[in-house]
């Protein structure tokens, strides 16, 4: 894998752990930003997979 | 087409088809109007705010108010950053564009937007930019327009992202399989333009539902907004160090010393940083854990990494190439620049507002102070050095080389050096007098912080001091613009042919003893540890006590 | 990599100390620890003040809703509303303002053993027609006095209590409405630890105290409680505003508190 895809996959990876972690600590209260950063971490993961294809 | 100019910038331009360069310089000279349209209502509102414009109604005080916001933040912003988009698109590509047809599309949905933000705000009840649905509660077919606005701006960002996104695959599969470092960089930040769209759908459809009956009031309308706002407030940040890297070679011959790999790393940190840093916006809501408080403060600093990070690239790769072709002393490789030109100036200034800002952010990072500054004049003074010291002058910058290369003029005039100094005079004026205003609790947002004589006196003076600096900030602001849009419509004096100038040889570059950005960085976090003592200093001498709510 | 062992790189051309050097931000969190400002909220905040953090309670776990300062179970804005009302009315001084924990309300239709004398204690003072001056008045201590020796009519005031709660008048209810604030001149002591109860009832409001050479800000969400216990350590006359755009007056919106 090319350093190009591997960090919009590192991108798309980190911002899903970080939207589980909204969604599921109540503490941080913060449904809405799971939503966002859930959406772009599948964002990401496409654009990854875009750029892979060519 | 005018490839009288060997920059490798002009080539990739005149590589587009025609039709690529209108739409570059329709969607700058769109950005321009924008732009000059909010610089008079910002300066509208500093002027009322120093009792020197009160327009008679408080309702037209605040609508003014609300256009400057969508104006400069949303449409100069957006559309600005589009342009440069497919500017880095096709200085990858060396191609004519990849689905431009959407970029016309998009730019035509901005306008859109742009109307219908106009009619909500100048109907219906008063609200500023973040269009807070409470306050509309009985009026709500103004608002309605008015959050069908940022619907349509959603739509128009998508629009304009994907030419970018889809030239850049294209380059990259012509290419040798991967990005320049510049190449990559442009993909990820469209990424992120593409967050944001979704951030402004997530926050403004609830909105939108309410507004035509079929939902219930967004109750969590606040803290949408401020997730929107921060992914908004970063995209121009990456934006201008991607501007940085694109320009530096044009002006200077100087290249990235690091490796393009090193640069793509710091691009990918800087949206992996993005995300976790919003809670600071947070810190005055009721409510919140105080673990999540002292998280915030914490994550909060890791955004400065990547932005260091690029600072000091561009800068030693600077300093070493300037001292790779002999400059000498201290400062030498700073004279040896080309100060004969507008863009030199820019860069420098955006680089001396990115200190004074940077220097002020991390006060406002931390969490304990929020209770202090928070909703005060601090966070517009500290601000305007980046949305307008850094960010916009180094737009307009971008906008200003490559006006030759669209078509336009762009003939340089030795009076417009001076511009970016003006501007960054009257930010410093704004900023400082905004900041120790804000510091003192004069509130943001208001028309009148005089508060019938019940305020501090200190608040008219320095009120006064804000307005002055707006004046300056709106002169060179608008003068710059002028020319600028002057260029782009064809008038002005001719662009002369400018050679690029030569890259010193790497290996002699890695040599130099280049400290200037690293002693500046020192400096910096020396200053951030002075203004963060002081305003503990200032929040304790406080005759006051109070423990619990938010912010402490 | 190999440039780590290139011997012709000087250091600040190498990617670690670039790396390094924009860590080295992270070192803020060392400079805010150094400043107190690194611990867990609420704490280190009554640190220097021991004599006023003491309470069993702090804001930041107040209690019942087991949360922090705003709770989702508070009450309703027509209840806190009529809080407010009630806390207004029980604590009405004769030139207008509110004093919480001062005497009993002196006009009172209920039947009071003790409103006879209370009608008779008012009228004896003299200030409060230039009360406006309240922070620098030189009759402050004579209020005390009287306060003190007052208070042991207060039960009669406690019986009557529509709050429910047996206070010394240590609890301020605070309404933010578009565009004002309920009371909209509260007289409160110097050194007296108040909990204050506030909320903004329509649309979200700002309840922020100027205190001179810098303000205490707060935020208020519409139909959140949020609390935060205030001490005012000097005497003086302070501007109550509001810090969040709340529509045309925003700007108009403001009260007084006087520390007396
Ligand atoms: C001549 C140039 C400018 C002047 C004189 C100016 C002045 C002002 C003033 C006086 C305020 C109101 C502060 C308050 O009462 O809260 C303001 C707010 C603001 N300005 Fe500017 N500004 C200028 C340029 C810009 C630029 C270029 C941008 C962004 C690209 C910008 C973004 C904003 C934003 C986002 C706000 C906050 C609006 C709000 O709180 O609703 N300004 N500006
Ligand atoms: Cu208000």
């Amino acid at each position: 894998m090319s350093q190009d895809v591997f960090l919009l996959g590192l991108i798309s990876a980190v911002w899903a752990a970080l939207a589980l972690a909204y969604a599921l600590v109540p503490m941080l209260n913060m449904p809405g930003s799971a939503l966002i950063w859930g959406s772009g971490a599948g964002l990401f993961l496409g654009l990854a997979l875009w750029v892979r294809r060519g | 087409m005018t490839p009288n100019t060997h920059s490798s910038l002009s080539l990739s331009l005149a590589a587009l088809a025609p039709g690529d360069r209108r739409l570059i310089r329709s969607l700058f000279i769109a950005a321009l109007a924008a732009l000059a349209l909010g610089l008079l209502l910002g300066l509208w509102v500093a002027l009322a705010r120093a009792g020197w414009a009160r327009p008679d109604l408080p309702e037209t005080g605040y609508r003014l108010l609300t256009l400057h916001g969508v104006a400069v933040f949303f449409d100069w912003l957006t559309l600005a950053q589009a342009g440069l988009l497919l500017v880095l698109a096709a200085q990858e590509r060396k191609a004519p564009l990849s689905l431009a047809w959407m970029g016309w599309a998009g730019l035509v949905v901005m306008l859109v937007a742009f109307v219908l933000h106009l009619l909500g705000t100048l109907g219906g009840n008063p609200l500023l930019y973040d269009g807070s649905p409470e306050l509309v509660a009985d009026a709500r077919q103004g608002a309605l327009l008015f959050y069908l606005g940022y619907g349509a701006l959603a739509l128009g960002l998508v629009l304009l992202a994907l030419p970018g996104l889809a030239t850049l695959v294209k380059a990259r599969k012509a290419g040798s399989g991967s990005w320049t470092a510049l190449g990559f960089g442009a993909f990820a930040w469209a990424g992120l333009l593409l967050v944001s769209a979704i951030a402004l759908a997530n926050t403004f459809l609830p909105a939108i539902l309410w507004a035509v009956g079929l939902g219930g009031m967004p109750a969590d309308h606040a803290t949408l907004w401020h997730l929107l706002f921060h992914n908004m407030h970063y995209l121009p940040l990456l934006g201008t160090m991607l501007a940085w890297y694109l320009l530096l070679p044009e002006l200077t011959g100087a290249r990235s010393i690091f490796g393009s790999g090193f640069s793509k790393l710091v691009f990918c940190l800087y949206l992996v940083f993005v995300p976790p840093t919003s809670l600071y916006h947070m810190f005055l809501e009721p409510g919140l854990d105080p673990m999540v408080l002292v998280l915030g403060s914490l994550l909060s600093l890791f955004i400065g990494v990547p932005t260091i990070a690029a600072f000091l690239v561009v800068m030693t790769s600077l300093e070493a190439h300037g001292r790779a072709r002999g400059a000498r002393g201290g400062l030498g490789w700073l004279k040896s620049l080309d100060w004969s030109q507008t863009a030199t100036h820019a860069l420098a200034a955006a680089v001396i507002n990115l200190a004074l800002g940077g220097v002020l952010a991390f006060v406002l990072i931390q969490e304990k102070l929020a209770g202090l500054l928070s909703d005060t004049f601090f966070v517009p003074g500290y601000f305007h050095f980046m949305t307008l010291g850094v960010v916009t002058l180094s737009l307009l910058t971008v906008a200003e080389r490559i006006a030759p290369a669209l078509g336009g003029r762009g003939g340089s005039v030795a009076w417009a050096r001076y511009l970016p100094w003006l501007i960054t005079l009257g930010l410093f004026l704004f900023g400082v007098a905004g900041v120790v205003a804000g510091s003192q609790g004069m509130p943001r947002r208001v028309l009148d912080a005089s508060y019938e004589g019940l305020a501090p006196t200190s608040w008219i003076l320095l009120s006064w001091i804000i307005g002055i600096g707006a004046l300056l900030m709106a002169l060179g602001l608008g003068l710059m613009v002028a020319r600028i849009g002057a260029a782009y419509l064809g008038f002005g004096p001719k662009a002369l042919a400018t050679e690029q100038p030569q890259a010193v040889p790497e290996e002699l570059a890695l040599k130099q003893g280049a400290w200037g950005a690293s002693l500046a960085v020192a400096l910096l976090l020396t200053l951030i540890t002075a203004a963060t003592w002081g305003a503990f200093a200032l929040m304790r001498s406080l005759p006051v006590i109070a423990i619990g709510g938010a912010g402490h | 990599m190999t440039q780590a062992l290139d011997p012709g790189r000087s250091l600040p051309t190498r990617r670690g100390f670039v790396a390094a050097a924009s860590l080295g931000i992270l070192g803020l969190y060392g400079v805010w620890a150094a400043l107190g400002a690194s611990g867990k909220s609420g704490k280190d905040e009554s640190d220097g003040h021991a004599g006023h953090g003491g309470e069993p309670e702090t804001a930041s776990s107040s209690g019942g809703h087991g949360g922090h300062g705003a709770s989702v179970g508070g009450p309703s804005t027509d209840d806190f509303r009529r809080l407010t009302e009630d806390f207004s009315k029980r604590w009405k001084q004769q030139d207008g303002s509110v004093r919480p924990g001062y005497v009993p309300e002196p006009v009172r239709s209920e039947p009071d053993p003790h409103a006879g004398h209370d009608m008779h204690a008012q009228p004896v003072q003299p200030q409060a027609s230039h009360a406006g001056h309240a922070g620098h008045d030189p009759h402050a201590g004579h209020d005390m006095q009287a306060m003190q020796a007052l208070a042991p009519n207060a039960h009669a005031g406690h019986e009557v209590a529509p709050l429910g709660n047996a206070d010394g008048g240590n609890e301020v209810y605070l309404m933010a409405y578009q565009w004002g604030f309920e009371p909209s001149w509260l007289k409160l002591e110097a050194g007296k630890t108040y909990r204050f109860r506030m909320m903004a009832v329509d649309a979200s409001h700002g309840a922020s105290i100027q205190m001179g050479s810098g303000s205490l800000i707060t935020r208020l969400r519409q139909g959140v409680l949020t609390e935060r216990e205030i001490t005012f350590t000097d005497k003086g006359s302070h501007l109550l505003y509001c810090t969040v755009f709340c529509g045309a007056f925003h700007d108009r919106m403001t009260a007084r508190i006087d520390v007396v």
